[in-house]
């Protein structure tokens, strides 16, 4: 028996935008730019990136994720319209190859680097080198553990997935509800802050967590999902922290044919086809702003090089997306992109 | 000292499942409840049709490491073919998708000499490129209930669909490789590849049939894996390969070729899925499973050798 998802919570983005601004303080904010907003070129400011003729080089961890793919794409639509030629390099996840591709950018004497690294503890010597030839760096999702960047642009991982369990947990409405946690086991920063918006968003609402379970592979997770549905008969939410744990738990669920309640942290076409069926159990995925963050990422470079300063980490909102706005919010998370209904 | 290395070469397995599937059901009611038994079969489908398929490749003294990524690319042409509304077709496109890759990774070993190791490898990088390449990077979703139920979700005699297509490929590479000619080559090939040439044996067409087969038997995988979830990833079944192995390794089949069964192999297949469903049910965490995992197949495989050690000199 499916359960019409309803967003206690209601339309909107996340208030991510508004920690960003919290974070850096007024005063600060007047000094750095803190926010992807922040970063926005001046018609004047484009005209002057463009008529230096930069390229800029981006390394991507991977491209097989929609999250990536949208990254990539909200760049190279920037890229163009500012006059900014783009290096693409995809590491395929292997770190080695990442480091490779870093110093032939470094050698090919590029105007900036940006990239989302597949191991941010690994890529600190290559990034030296780029300082040592006067590159800036920035990077999406994790700083590297040595080297300077300019700044370093992350989601709000923690408040996303905290205002996403938060709406299941008002639609579960019952105290002491168990809830289960379906995650990727990368010891990486954004993860940490999804699962701990996770666990304070339960706690808050009274609930417990009664089980933690992750994988890489979504046909795992969905083995994963089942057992711990199976085992667990009073179990009244899962909490999925990243994209494919979204697939397996939507369908382990729907498999069960029992009421549980289903929150998400990344918003991928699955998850939107989901809701919009009509008969799902997700309640709310929290998504990120990938296009904005590839437009971002080429502004702060931009700022960077026209010598602004910009803040250590930069914050990108997320949507909060249910049965309720999914429409709405597929257009600005996939800005240009058919919706999957439509095909 | 004697038979007792042999009892325990010959049982030393079944022992070990059945003493920590008795183990996990004294730790937790949830995982001896019987419908959880049961779905342990329709878990295993995936691995157990892969390992079964790796285990002809090892017994030929061979290895296959684009399984995984075949297995991916006939999901993606199958679910493409699929959403695009070619219904049945789908099947056999699947089918043949994974097929080519195996004969390509046996042309490649027959005629031009490549090891397995690099010539599967090439299938790999290949068959990935393809796989994105075809997806962009985008999951594929198709619409499809009839296809779904076919191979993973209908239900049959108290099980799902993936359960009973494991059980009949199971069934039949175990009558190929214990009941017919075909199969006594495979373990003369394995055993010692130079002899069996000298014999006469198609040692050529023996490889190119068994590479071919994996490939097709990984078109299979590729369908109930889109089958289970109901979408298609360019990535879907990147990592299959060292489960396969190591089920097969477990199972008693050796690397060097010329030993293994699949009854042991199946063995080993349901261990690793008892392990899988046991650690979740008791909420085991991901890093500590992979160390357990990893250390029941270095005990295997020493145990194993040590049980063995006497006829390996006789």
């Amino acid at each position: 028996m499916k359960r019409i998802a309803r967003s206690p919570l209601g339309l909107g983005i996340a208030s991510a935008f508004a920690i960003g601004v919290l974070t850096a303080g007024p005063a600060a904010a007047q000094e750095c730019l803190g926010t992807a907003e922040a970063l926005t070129l001046t018609p004047e400011q484009v005209a002057d990136v463009s008529a230096r003729g930069l390229t800029f080089g981006f390394l991507t961890n991977n491209q097989s994720d929609d999250f990536s793919r949208t990254l990539v794409a909200g760049a190279e639509a920037y890229s163009a319209e500012i006059g900014v030629d783009l290096v693409i390099n995809n590491a395929d996840f292997d770190a080695n190859t990442q480091l490779s591709q870093f110093d032939a950018l470094v050698q090919r004497g590029v105007d900036g680097i940006f990239l989302t690294a597949v191991d941010a503890g690994s890529i600190g010597q290559a990034v030296r080198r780029a300082n040592s030839a006067d590159i800036p760096v920035f990077i999406v999702g994790g700083a590297p553990a040595r080297g300077e960047v300019i700044s370093v642009m992350n989601a709000a991982s923690y408040q996303g997935s905290y205002d996403a369990t938060a709406a299941m947990m008002e639609a579960i409405g019952t105290p002491n509800a168990q809830i289960a946690i379906l995650g990727i086991p990368f010891a990486l920063q954004t993860i940490r802050d999804r699962e701990k918006g996770v666990l304070d968003a339960v706690g808050a609402a009274g609930g417990q967590i009664i089980s933690l379970q992750s994988d890489f592979s979504q046909d795992r997770l969905l083995e994963l999902a089942t057992n711990v549905i199976q085992a667990n008969p009073d179990l009244a939410g899962v909490v999925a922290t990243w994209s494919l744990a979204v697939n397996a738990a939507t369908e382990a669920v729907a498999q069960s044919g029992r009421d549980i309640l289903i929150a998400g942290y990344d918003s991928e076409a699955p998850g939107y086809m989901e809701l919009h069926s009509g008969d799902t159990n997700i309640v709310a995925l929290s998504g990120q702003q990938a296009a904005l963050q590839g437009r971002a990422a080429l502004e702060g470079l931009s700022q960077a090089i026209l010598e602004a300063e910009l803040c250590e980490e930069i914050i990108t909102s997320n949507l909060l997306v249910t049965a309720e706005n999914y429409a709405e919010m597929w257009d600005i998370q996939y800005p240009g992109v058919k919706p999957p209904w439509e095909n | 000292m004697k038979p007792t290395r042999a009892n325990l070469a010959d049982y030393g397995l079944v022992v070990a499942v059945i003493l920590i599937v008795g183990g996990l059901m004294v730790l937790s009611p949830a995982f001896r409840d019987p419908a959880n038994l049961l779905g342990i079969g329709r878990q295993v489908a995936i691995l157990g049709i892969a390992a079964a398929a790796m285990t002809f490749v090892i017994l030929a003294g061979e290895i296959d490491l684009s399984v995984g990524a075949v297995a991916s690319a006939s999901a993606v042409v199958t679910a493409i073919v699929l959403a695009q509304g070619w219904g049945i077709l789908a099947i056999p496109i699947g089918l043949l998708v994974g097929g080519l890759f195996g004969l390509l990774n046996g042309l490649l070993i027959v005629t031009i000499a490549v090891p397995s190791f690099i010539a599967t490898l090439v299938s790999f990088f290949i068959a990935q490129g393809v796989a994105l390449t075809l997806t962009g990077g985008q999951t594929i979703l198709f619409d499809a209930d009839w296809f779904r139920a076919l191979f993973a979700t209908g239900s049959f005699l108290g099980n799902r669909s993936a359960f009973w297509w494991l059980v009949a490929v199971a069934l039949i590479l175990w009558w190929l490789m214990a009941r017919t000619r075909f199969g006594a080559q495979i373990y003369a090939l394995g055993g010692d590849a130079e002899s069996a040439s000298m014999l006469g044996l198609p040692v050529g067409r023996l490889r190119l049939i068994i590479f071919t087969m994996t490939g097709a038997l990984m078109g299979l995988v590729g369908m109930i894996l889109i089958a289970r979830i109901g979408n298609a990833r360019a990535d879907g079944a990147i990592g299959l390969e060292f489960d396969a192995i190591a089920a097969a390794v477990i199972g008693g089949a050796r690397l060097g070729g010329g030993y293994g069964t699949m009854p042991r192999t199946m063995l080993g297949v349901l261990l690793i899925g008892v392990l899988n469903n046991g650690l979740a049910i008791l909420n085991v965490d991901f890093n500590t499973q992979q160390v357990i995992k990893g250390g029941l197949v270095v005990a295997v495989v020493l145990i194993d050798r040590w049980a063995r050690g006497k006829e390996r000199t006789a």
